[in-house]
């Protein structure tokens, strides 16, 4: 107990810098833990402090959370939604960095990065709105494409089956020029002088894109495929919300873990199912990332998130 | 320069197209909003979304700035966050993160180990609404959308690596000469910190600018409307500001009908000027972050 004080009073002003933080993850971090009792019962406001003696139901919201057709059904959408994200996101990054780098004026390539960078800026929001100028369904511009070519009216926002690709091209639009980064970075840290000895030998700028980027381009591409892996039933609730709002119609492709946990609490007043769902999602989640850096450990210290 | 066989030549015109193809396309978007902001009613009713305006017609940005309070509320509500949320983000950081480095701190690896576990787990939306709102009374109240967002481990990371790069010798030559901790922090540590302070508040700043959710949750006055939560209020109904115009707007408009689409578009250019304005800037740090982030996270 002695060399504590001692320790806190050697160090008093490093221990002052750091105690606003210490009391902002405490506060923030670790005391909605405690809030995890929530999902084993059946909550009511005015029973006790902070509803923490409303009765104690056990297992139950889990219970009938998974006895019901919803979880299979969101847990689906989100890992689904998620999976193409990753592998689109990370092919089409892979492949604008492969361009930009390849571009013989220097002047094009920078712009060109530029205007991709720049979507990633652009809140779901406004993106929303955007998306709105695009596929509405009276004047949006590729309902007038349709009309144009003789064919019908499509109407974007009633029918689930089209959003996974719609979401996946507005991801693109507003994910890729931010991942292009990791890789450009990535390809400027390739030793010149491979490719050097490749033209010697006669190699095309194919081959060599083809034999020296892509492969040298691999431990990069499986470091952040792993590392979305570990978040990969976290949905992105910010993106679903915006673009698709309390549509009940597109519900079926595009209601995830996230949304429906909002909705649990904020509409239907289920607070002990939204809780329990979320722990679910928190468990679930807490040993996708435990073993994404388990993995990525293995194949290479530097890039473990720990 | 060096010759290109024919194989190469089509490789070269493929990446050429795919790079400026998706470059536009990322700007499509934005030109057909833009175009919509400045068309009128009338011709939106009629022709729908163009790539050209069919007239030059200033109705939404006047109805937006003089027309309805609405939107300069939610632009001021939007500055005074982002600016006082980046503020706090990069004090609280900077503060937790430097002692980190020190190595006579002997709690040093424990209390890394404490921020870097809220990176693994959290309590999930209830507790956390229920915290806010019944135990911090935050609830319509403007320090909800400062406060919670101000610290994460993430930044604590960064920044500590960054000061993990200081010559040790700076501070063992000022502790010497009779400084204590806190003077070395904010003396000599800071000001040789630029670039990583610059990149966190940038991200900070970007995250406070584009903030809605917490809007959504906690606030139901609409003087605390940040800008991008109102674009999404205007975005579900189509309406919502239309009911704020007063008689100053039915002025300026000047016997036109309301442009609905075009209020809209107008509206969420405007949230974005300022990003375009400072875009040069934003790109810069923010490569430069990104990269930090991915070399140690």
């Amino acid at each position: 107990m002695r060399w504590v004080l001692r320790e806190i009073n050697v160090n008093k002003f490093l221990y002052a810098l750091l105690l606003p933080g210490i009391l902002f993850f405490f506060i923030f971090n670790y005391l909605p833990l405690v809030g995890l009792y929530y999902a084993f019962v059946d909550f009511n406001p005015m029973a006790g402090l902070y509803g923490f003696k409303s009765e104690f139901v056990g297992w139950y919201n889990l219970k009938f959370f998974f006895t019901s057709d919803d979880w299979i059904h969101i847990t689906f959408n989100t890992v689904f939604l998620n999976a193409l994200f990753i592998v689109t996101g990370l092919t089409v990054q892979m492949l604008m960095a492969i361009g930009l780098n390849e571009l013989r004026v220097r002047f094009l390539s920078r712009t060109f990065q530029s205007l991709m960078f720049l979507p990633n800026f652009i809140s779901w929001t406004v993106v929303a709105v955007f998306a709105s100028a695009i596929f509405a369904t009276d004047g949006g511009l590729l309902n007038q494409m349709l009309n144009a070519m003789g064919l019908q009216t499509f109407n974007f926002y009633q029918d689930p089956d089209v959003w996974p690709a719609l979401l996946v091209f507005l991801r693109l639009w507003k994910g890729v020029g931010f991942g292009t980064v990791i890789y450009l970075a990535t390809i400027a840290g390739i030793d010149q002088e491979i490719y050097e000895a490749a033209k010697i030998d006669g190699a095309s700028r194919t081959q060599s894109i083809l034999r020296i980027t892509v492969p040298l381009l691999r431990p990069t591409t499986v470091m952040l495929f792993i590392l979305s892996i570990g978040g990969i039933v976290v949905g992105d609730f910010g993106m679903i919300y915006a673009l698709v709002g309390d549509n009940p119609l597109l519900r079926p492709t595009t209601d995830i873990i996230d949304t429906y946990v909002y909705r649990a609490l904020r509409v239907d007043g289920n607070i002990g199912m939204s809780a329990a769902v979320s722990l679910f999602q928190s468990v679930v989640g807490f040993i996708m990332v435990l073993s994404a850096n388990g993995l990525v450990k293995k194949m290479d210290k530097d890039s473990a998130l720990f | 320069m060096k010759k290109l066989n024919v194989g190469d030549r089509m490789l070269l015109g493929f990446l050429y197209a795919c790079t400026g193809l998706f470059s536009l396309l990322c700007l499509f978007p934005l030109w057909v909003a833009l175009v919509a902001s400045f068309s009128d009613e009338m011709s939106m009713v009629r022709n729908g979304y163009g790539l050209w305006p069919a007239s030059f017609n200033l109705t939404a940005y006047k109805l937006v700035f003089t027309g309805t309070d609405s939107v300069m509320q939610a632009y001021l509500i939007t500055i005074v966050t982002t600016a006082a949320g980046t503020l706090l983000t990069l004090i609280v950081t900077s503060a937790f993160a430097y002692p980190l480095t020190v190595k006579t701190l002997k709690a040093r690896r424990q209390i890394s180990l404490y921020a870097y576990a809220t990176m693994l787990f959290n309590g999930g939306l209830v507790p956390t609404y229920i915290l806010t709102t019944r135990l911090l009374h935050l609830q319509n109240n403007m320090l909800v959308l400062i406060i919670p967002a101000a610290l994460n481990a993430y930044n604590v990371f960064l920044m500590r690596n960054y000061f993990a790069t200081l010559p040790d010798a700076l501070a063992e030559s000022a502790k010497i000469d009779g400084a204590n901790d806190m003077y070395i922090f904010y003396k000599i540590m800071l000001p040789l910190s630029k670039p990583i302070l610059a990149t966190i508040g940038l991200f900070a700043a970007m995250g406070y600018w584009n903030e809605w959710y917490k809007v959504l949750l906690f606030i139901d006055d609409q003087r605390l409307y940040t800008l991008q939560y109102l674009i999404m209020r205007i975005q579900t109904q189509v309406d919502f500001l239309q009911s704020s115009l007063g008689a100053r707007a039915r002025e300026a408009l000047g016997g036109q009908s309301i442009p609905s689409v075009g209020l809209r578009m107008a509206t969420a250019m405007i949230s974005i000027g300022p990003i375009i304005l400072l875009y040069p800037f934003l790109q810069k740090y923010f490569l430069k972050g990104i990269t930090i982030g991915a070399v140690k996270g």
